[in-house]
């Protein structure tokens, strides 16, 4: 009985086995499956019918809303084609996961610009360069940083930037006159201002224990983490050093703290409840303080100027269609549209979101953001990179605590950088 | 369990009624049977065999690797760290679980008014969601949190202080102390299921040993230690086995302290929380599946220990 079952059961895993293989013909090379009509010229329509399945994950309420006005819009454009909206509401990357190993992607999703790497490497996602020839559209108003973060190895474009943001330094308006301090504009007044701002209950600045805001004073002292062809680990550097001792400077004289030093989960919600009078954050932070929780007051100014210039990072999300879509052809009418100035007008006409192309008209207020988007720098590497993240945000927590040094920071991740390399 | 299979040999008048019978008895089981089979064994299976691959997600088997992927992982200090961390873990929360859940048990088990209270009282962390319930404690165990504050009320009686934790020391942004936050959190949520099960047990310890202990001149002590203590060694058995299981899959509360790094410094990074940091984020099946193996077989070793250590399993089990 026992072997019996054994053997069924061999049987059955075999089996399932081969439909896993015969379902993927080698990797997600290749152009779109279907021939996509329309002609090239014609206003950049495409002939498309049928249903598309977008999904996402969704914020707020309002960026629901917004969502329908631009349904409204695309259906009005493209009669012929119905949108099945299916958001993910938990841990959305494993939700993809799960759908791409079962061959089953909705046919426009968001990726954020993190893990794109990972997931063109994985033949996840369509190439969309021809339909980008096919309907002419224009690819040049976005701005360069974040297009690249999604441009795969092959230097195919894998999904467009819905929108993005960069980092800027949100300050307390009223921390800094009482203090008698100007908006800081150079490393050296950073230093100062946080010096001059910090009492015992309020941090002079809020500093994260992330690469993700760590990887921008590098920028700005002229260190990196790769060449520019991802050939070779460059961190190891006079310029990273640096960097990185510039930044735990702040933890060293107590001007700056991190969130669990300040009891906050994140910078912004110390900013937020005035715990600290300066934080680096991005657009994100905004629907924040301007929510019911904290009432501090705020500006924001460009991240200011390292040894080696102006840096900033490039956060953004695109939408991309799935290398085993049902409906490619309608996918990309949809994430044409989306990604288009029509429908990202809408998008970012709250302000909830910032336009990633240059022909969006700009939100009030988000100067600084939109500045920092001509230098900005994408967050997007090579597959494996969150390895490196998870290296580097250790390893400063340890040295915040004293356990560690600049020198372990930055051996630990170029270790874990030259690992995603091999 | 025990009351399904029929046992010794039946008169062979009887036997045809019997297959029938059993033919029914597998009918009935045949569905429930065919979905563990596939979901969970079939799993487990699947994963055994992905572990030794070069596995894309969407692409299949890649490169058969063999012992590739065990031997990425036996060398990865990180690695080693999670399963330190989580066997760590284990060998303080379960005795910690077992000697709260039957303290407790103990406690319900005498006849006192409110009985039903105190027992829905203690279990009542176990049925509510254990993401709501590390949320509130990270907030409890934030520098400024409700914690810090009653060591500030009790003064010179603030035992942390004793041993040099600052008044506003942030006991899960430490990597001294994030992991045996956790520790405790998880030793109360879980002490009231063990209750239960303790409870479950001591039931089976028939009055008339407590009425011949007690004409004996047995005090209180006495009978816990002599009579129920050592009774309940099957309780011990499954208890401890449960609990260890449990703990070894230690994930939901250090991902939602320390998300999916495992911060601060890897304190919090578990075998699972590698695991799953592992396929979701570097999209790496066959490397994670074998962590899943590995933790897979951690887990059988430890539960064929306790077996020898407590001897069979009750029969309730």
């Amino acid at each position: 009985m026992r072997r019996r079952l054994l053997i069924l059961f061999t049987a059955l895993m075999l089996a399932l086995t081969a439909c896993q293989a015969e379902e993927s013909p080698g990797g997600g090379g290749g152009g779109p499956s279907g021939s996509p009509g329309g002609s090239p010229g014609g206003g950049g329509q495409i002939d498309a019918s049928g249903t598309v399945i977008l999904s996402g994950w969704q914020a707020s309420p309002e960026e629901g809303e917004l969502l329908q006005q631009m349904f409204d819009g695309f259906e009005e454009a493209y009669p012929e084609v119905t949108i099945d909206y299916q958001p993910v509401s938990g841990d959305y990357a494993q939700q993809r996961i799960a759908d791409f190993s079962a061959g089953t992607p909705p046919d426009v999703f968001y990726v954020d610009s993190s893990l794109a790497p990972d997931w063109i490497e994985e033949g996840f996602l369509l190439p969309l360069d021809d339909y980008i020839a096919q309907t002419g559209f224009d690819t040049s108003q976005f701005y360069e940083g974040y297009l690249d973060a999604f441009r795969g190895p092959d230097g195919m474009i894998y999904g467009l930037p819905k929108d993005a943001s960069t980092l800027a330094l949100f300050y307390n308006p009223d921390m800094f006159e009482a203090a008698n301090v100007e908006p800081p504009t150079t490393w050296e007044e950073l230093a100062a201002a946080a010096e001059a701002l910090t009492t015992d209950e309020v941090a002079g600045i809020c500093l994260s224990p992330d690469l993700a805001r760590v990887l921008a004073f590098v920028y700005q002292a002229g260190g990196s983490i790769y060449n520019d062809d991802f050939s070779e680990v460059t961190f190891d550097s006079d310029e990273t050093r640096e960097a990185l001792e510039f930044y735990m400077s702040f933890f060293e004289n107590g001007s700056g703290r991190s969130p669990a030093q300040i009891g906050a989960g994140w910078c912004g919600e110390a900013f937020d409840t005035e715990r600290a009078a300066m934080a680096i954050e991005g657009n994100w932070l905004i629907p924040v303080l301007e929510g019911d929780t904290g009432e501090a007051s705020y500006e924001m100014v460009e991240l200011p100027e390292g040894p080696a210039g102006r840096a900033t990072l490039a956060f953004t999300v695109s939408y991309s269609i799935g290398a085993d879509s049902a409906n490619p052809d309608a996918g990309w009418a949809l994430l044409s549209y989306l990604t288009g100035p029509e429908g990202m007008e809408i998008w970012t006409s709250k302000g909830l979101a910032l336009p990633s192309r240059r022909d969006v008209p700009e939100p009030e207020g988000r100067e600084a953001l939109l500045a920092g988007a001509e230098y900005a720098r994408p967050w997007s590497f090579v597959p494996g990179f969150a390895d490196v993240v998870t290296a580097f945000n250790n390893s400063i927590s340890a040295a915040i605590e004293g356990s560690a040094t600049v020198d372990d920071m930055i051996s630990a991740t170029t270790e874990a950088a030259q690992g995603t390399l091999e | 369990m025990t009351g399904i299979s029929a046992g010794g040999q039946a008169p062979s008048s009887l036997r045809r009624e019997q297959t029938t019978e059993a033919l029914a008895g597998y009918a009935f089981i045949a569905v429930p049977m065919a979905i563990f089979l596939v979901l969970n064994i079939g799993a487990i299976a699947f994963m055994a065999f992905i572990s030794v691959w070069d596995w894309g997600v969407r692409a299949g088997p890649r490169e058969f690797l063999g012992v590739e992927n065990y031997v990425t992982a036996f060398e990865d200090p990180i690695f080693w760290r999670a399963v330190w961390n989580t066997v760590r873990y284990a060998l303080i929360v379960v005795p910690l679980q077992m000697a709260l859940g039957l303290f407790l048990a103990v406690i319900v088990n005498q006849r006192i008014r409110g009985q039903t209270f105190f027992r829905a009282a203690f279990y009542f962390p176990a049925i509510a969601s254990s993401a709501a319930i590390t949320v509130l404690f990270i907030f409890m165990m934030s520098p400024q949190g409700l914690f810090n504050d009653i060591r500030a009320l009790v003064g010179p009686l603030d035992i942390p202080g004793w041993f040099g934790f600052p008044p506003n020391h942030s006991w899960l942004g430490h990597s001294s102390t994030a992991l045996e936050s956790i520790m405790i959190l998880n030793a109360w949520t879980t002490s009231g299921t063990m209750m239960l099960f303790y409870l479950a047990s001591l039931q089976t310890i028939s009055r008339e040993t407590y009425e011949a202990a007690a004409i004996d001149g047995a005090g209180p002590w006495q009978t816990f230690w002599r009579i129920t203590f050592p009774l309940l060694k099957p309780g011990h058995y499954f208890v401890a086995t449960v609990s260890f299981i449990g703990a070894l899959q230690v994930f939901d509360q250090a991902y939602i302290a320390g998300g999916p790094d495992g911060s601060p410094n890897n304190a919090l990074t578990t075998i699972v929380l590698f695991l799953v940091r592992n396929t979701v984020f570097q999209v790496d099946f066959g490397f994670a599946a074998a962590v899943g193996v590995i933790l897979f077989i951690l887990i059988m070793a430890v539960t064929l220990i306790q077996r020898r250590l407590f001897g069979a399993a009750p029969a309730w089990y």
